[in-house]
């Protein structure tokens, strides 16, 4: 409680400050080890795409696909014609 | 682009534009997220939308109907303009017969516990139009059952409820809003990194209910400057995942809080104005589905519909309440004016891809972009953070605290990850001494 307390005062500039000050990590190798082992944990459970919708909802997004928005494409897809009514 | 659209576009000149463009550009936006409300109540009102391959993509009546009555609870509050108010009152007019229809009668006498949710088109559409005394009865009897309270919510929902209830009845029960805004992420930090998108929605959800989407100026549990600084790392989250939904939720945040725009939320105004302007409409990020191609004629428009009016009511109800006195959107990115060396030092950690935001930015001139330099650090510590190049992130955080830039969220929270991933790991296998 006494640690947690004492984060809550800390500014954000102070928090990377003390990890500034932590000493010599090879963030590279952490960065590998983690990528090989943690993606699956990482987005299995939580993650941008859990998307849940429910009838009383609102405002509840459509499903949000991956992937990039290319304008080039959606004009090409004549899916403005669709939604407009043009 | 047209002229009106250059108010919320890049100006390479620097040259501020008179108020008078910005409102006719945000009056033309609103209209247009009316008219696809038209199309879409007109198209997939009765029914709502089924989509057997897609189940998770299907929703009902309900959910168009009560989105589209708050695009016209926010929209009313600018009905000064004789195009909105026209739009407005021809969507309620289509609206009403399905908002009280039988079967909507019929589910909230059956379910008393989400009866302010089911009756929230008709108490929103009530501001607008002459309501309907029967159904406020039914209301009433179902929102005073013995089993109003029993579907347990989180939060951010409680303030959803409180918020309707206080727009049914005209009485805000003020501690009851205070003590859910006290326990609703409000009052303490999401994680930016890595957070759902159900987290942000929280965020956002919590913040459109407190305020009443802007009608209720009411203190918040924290320092609407922290809550801001949240948003606007979200806002980060959100454009680097090509999320204009969320985006343009996120952005609603500083009309709701009458804040003066940061440069990260006017940049963000920009890039969904000129991707509106590029397409037609806001789209959302599953823009065109690969199904959309497959189909044709009627089952191809409504399936268009789906995928496409939530995000352009987001963005229009955001367009409206930029339209109230003095919330419009600044014709320059407002800010500190970061070194030219810093900006691109920052843009050299993010990738370069041929997104919206990056073409926004590519438009704008040298002193607009160098007023994003706080926005560039958080684009870079999401990328990095994100693709767990934890060097890369540990190297930004040094540059940051050195250039006076790490007092953001962001830098704490990516702080804070690398001393976990770090704890988390064999010391023997990552320390170089």
């Amino acid at each position: 409680m006494a640690e947690r307390r004492a984060a809550q005062v800390l500014s954000h500039e102070e928090i990377v400050k003390v990890f500034l000050g932590t000493g010599a990590v090879d963030f590279a190798a952490l960065g590998r080890f983690v990528a090989e082992y943690g993606e699956s944990i990482a987005i299995s459970g939580r993650g941008d795409y859990g998307v849940r919708i429910g009838w009383y909802n609102i405002l509840a997004c459509f499903k949000i696909a991956g992937g990039i928005v290319r304008p080039n494409e959606l004009l090409e897809s004549g899916i403005a014609n669709e939604v407009l009514g043009r | 682009m047209a002229v009106a659209s250059d108010a919320l576009a890049g100006h390479p000149g620097d040259a501020a534009l008179p108020g008078a463009s910005a409102e006719a550009d945000l009056v033309r936006r609103v209209r247009l997220g009316l008219e696809i409300a038209t199309r879409a109540i007109t198209i997939i009102g009765p029914d709502g939308f089924r989509d057997e391959d897609e189940p998770e993509g299907s929703f009902g009546p309900d959910k168009l109907a009560a989105e589209s009555a708050m695009l016209l609870y926010v929209a009313n509050a600018v009905r000064q303009h004789p195009d909105i108010a026209t739009g407005i009152e021809r969507v309620a007019g289509l609206l009403a017969p399905g908002v009280r229809s039988e079967r909507t009668r019929i589910a909230i006498a059956l379910n008393p516990a989400i009866c302010l949710q089911l009756s929230m088109p008709h108490v929103l559409l009530s501001r607008i139009d002459d309501g309907d005394r029967q159904f406020d009865r039914l209301v009433e009897l179902s929102a005073g059952a013995i089993a109003r309270d029993g579907n347990e919510v989180v939060p951010h929902r409680t303030l959803e409820r409180l918020w309707l209830e206080s727009v049914r009845t005209g009485v805000a029960r003020e501690d009851d809003i205070r003590r859910a805004a006290s326990a609703s992420v409000l009052s303490h930090p999401v994680d930016l990194i890595w957070g759902s998108r159900e987290d942000a929605y929280a965020h956002t959800h919590a913040l459109m209910y407190v305020t009443d989407f802007g009608y209720a100026a009411r203190s918040l549990p924290r320092a609407p400057s922290d809550i801001l600084r949240e948003s606007e790392a979200l806002l980060a989250r959100a454009l680097l995942l090509d999320d204009y939904d969320l985006a343009a939720e996120l952005l609603m945040a500083w009309p709701l809080t009458s804040s003066p725009w940061s440069g990260a939320s006017s940049f963000g105004m920009r890039v969904l104005a000129e991707l509106e302007d590029e397409v037609g409409f806001l789209p959302a990020k599953n823009g065109t589905p690969e199904k959309f191609h497959q189909l044709s004629g009627t089952e191809r428009t409504r399936y268009a519909l789906a995928a496409s009016y939530h995000t352009a009511y987001v963005w229009a109800m955001v367009c409206a309440m930029s339209l109230r006195p003095g919330l419009a959107p600044p014709a320059r990115i407002p800010g500190p004016r970061a070194d030219t060396h810093d900006i691109d030092e920052l843009l050299g950690a993010i990738p370069r891809a041929d997104t919206p935001w990056q073409r926004t930015f590519d438009g704008l001139g040298a002193a607009q972009q160098q007023r994003l330099g706080s926005f560039l650090l958080d684009m870079a510590l999401l990328t990095n953070a994100r693709k767990h190049d934890y060097a890369a992130v540990a190297r930004l955080l040094g540059v940051a605290f050195e250039r006076g830039l790490a007092d953001g969220p962001l830098c704490a929270q990516a702080a804070e990850l690398l001393q976990r991933v770090a704890a988390s790991a064999d010391g023997a296998e990552t320390r170089r001494d």
